[in-house]
């Protein structure tokens, strides 16, 4: 009968276990869906754009298309971008590399402005992972508070975060344009 | 009883539930089935239903649900059309597809694209259950869920969907897909039926990456009157 009573504990134990960290997950980690347009040389491709980011400005996200098919799944974090599970087409290193250039620049703008966004409105300092990070945060702040967003640019790339959210990235390099427009958070 | 055999016990309640969810039919009863759902899917000239579509990844821990309405026309025109929690319509008419969007609109001819011809085909086919008999392009497995049977967790490689509102007894069609093209994206498509073999209930497409897309259909109306014009592709 004990040996039961301890079956039944350990049963309920593993049970309850992963519940309250999926709930505590749920409290840290901010999801954001966005609204993708991606232009390729004149020609439109949407989708949808989900993403969750940690306290730690980690990012882990997926584009899919409307039908909720997937294109493929990335990963960002101190500034480092990893495009996995690409759908065939895409799965081919040259695009990838494109990619992951790209990603890698509009993730670090939309962690930053979400980063500023949440100080703004909770007084509170969100935690970052080094002093680099930190410095680029105090600058995303700053910029949060002047009227005007300005645009960024990085040798073949340029960003534009706009006052409504929305954030429309550049490769001019090989004609490519990505906006992201926030559906809900 | 000792702890062993209460394990023993357990081990075994398990393993039976697991097969008995999930109860193979043999060629001869598929071969039966399969007519019997044909039979109903010519019988299907058009149709209009609602569809909440779930999609759970692999890497997040949060659904992406969406929801919308649908038309088909026989054989070959369907309007597809998101309206929560973004506006999205597919339209297929013969060889052209027309995508619009909120930023963008876009014409397709199906016949340039081998993809996306594959793709129209899968849903064409999920909708009326038709898609059973093309052994060219899948192979099919069909199962038989039994009554008061909770819906099969195992089929899926990742977590279940919760809470699913498909049939509690039916039948369900496993399509493996042969094509390259298709291969490149599903896994394995499964095909859900009521339990009267008419009408397919939901389709749970399980891709290479882990994710699981489960369209349900709801407010089915089989051969409705719908307008010509929701077809229009230009």
């Amino acid at each position: 009968m004990r040996n039961c009573l301890t079956l039944i504990s350990l049963l309920w134990l593993l049970g309850t276990v992963p519940c309250r960290a999926d709930h505590v997950q749920q409290d840290s980690v901010r999801s954001c869906e966005y609204s993708l347009l991606m232009q390729v040389r004149g020609r439109e491709i949407t989708g949808i754009c989900m993403m969750n980011i940690e306290p730690d400005g980690r990012i882990v996200g997926t584009i899919v298309n409307e039908f909720g098919l997937k294109a493929f799944d990335f990963t960002y974090h101190a500034g480092k971008t990893k495009i996995i599970n690409a759908m065939g087409p895409l799965d081919k290193w040259y695009v990838k590399r494109v990619l992951r250039g790209d990603f890698a620049f509009i993730l670090t703008h939309i962690a930053l402005n979400k980063a500023a966004i949440k100080r703004k409105a909770t007084g509170r300092r969100p935690q970052v992972g080094n002093e680099q990070s930190q410095a680029c945060l105090d600058s995303a702040e700053r910029e949060q508070t002047r009227p005007k967003v300005k645009d960024a640019v990085h040798r073949k790339r340029s960003i534009a975060v706009l006052p409504n959210g929305h954030v429309r990235m550049e490769n001019h390099r090989y004609g490519i344009s990505y906006t992201f427009i926030p559906m809900r958070e | 009883m000792t702890m062993k055999q209460l394990s023993l016990l357990l081990l075994v309640a398990v393993c039976s539930l697991q097969s008995w969810c999930q109860n193979k039919l043999t060629a001869e009863q598929q071969k039966q089935i399969i007519e019997k759902i044909d039979k109903a899917a010519s019988a299907v000239t058009s149709m209009q239903c609602d569809f909440t579509q779930t999609k759970r990844m692999k890497l997040l821990s949060k659904d992406m649900q969406s929801k919308g309405v649908m038309y088909f026309k026989r054989p070959d025109k369907l309007r597809w059309q998101y309206t929560s929690p973004y506006d999205y319509t597919f339209i297929l008419n013969g060889d052209k597809v027309h995508l619009k969007s909120a930023h963008s609109t876009q014409n397709i001819n199906v016949q340039g694209n081998k993809m996306f011809r594959q793709i129209t085909s899968i849903i064409l086919n999920s909708i009326t259950g038709a898609g059973l008999q093309s052994t060219s392009d899948f192979n099919v497995e069909l199962y038989q869920i039994p009554a008061e049977t909770p819906i099969p967790e195992r089929s899926s490689p990742t977590r279940s969907l919760s809470r699913s509102p498909i049939s509690p007894s039916g039948y369900f069609a496993k399509l493996y897909p042969k094509k390259k093209e298709v291969r490149q994206v599903y896994n394995v498509i499964e095909i859900y039926f009521n339990q009267s073999l008419t009408m397919v209930s939901s389709v749970k497409m399980i891709e290479k990456t882990g994710d699981v897309t489960q369209v349900n259909l709801t407010n089915v109306k089989p051969n409705a009157v719908v307008n010509e014009k929701l077809f229009d592709t230009h």
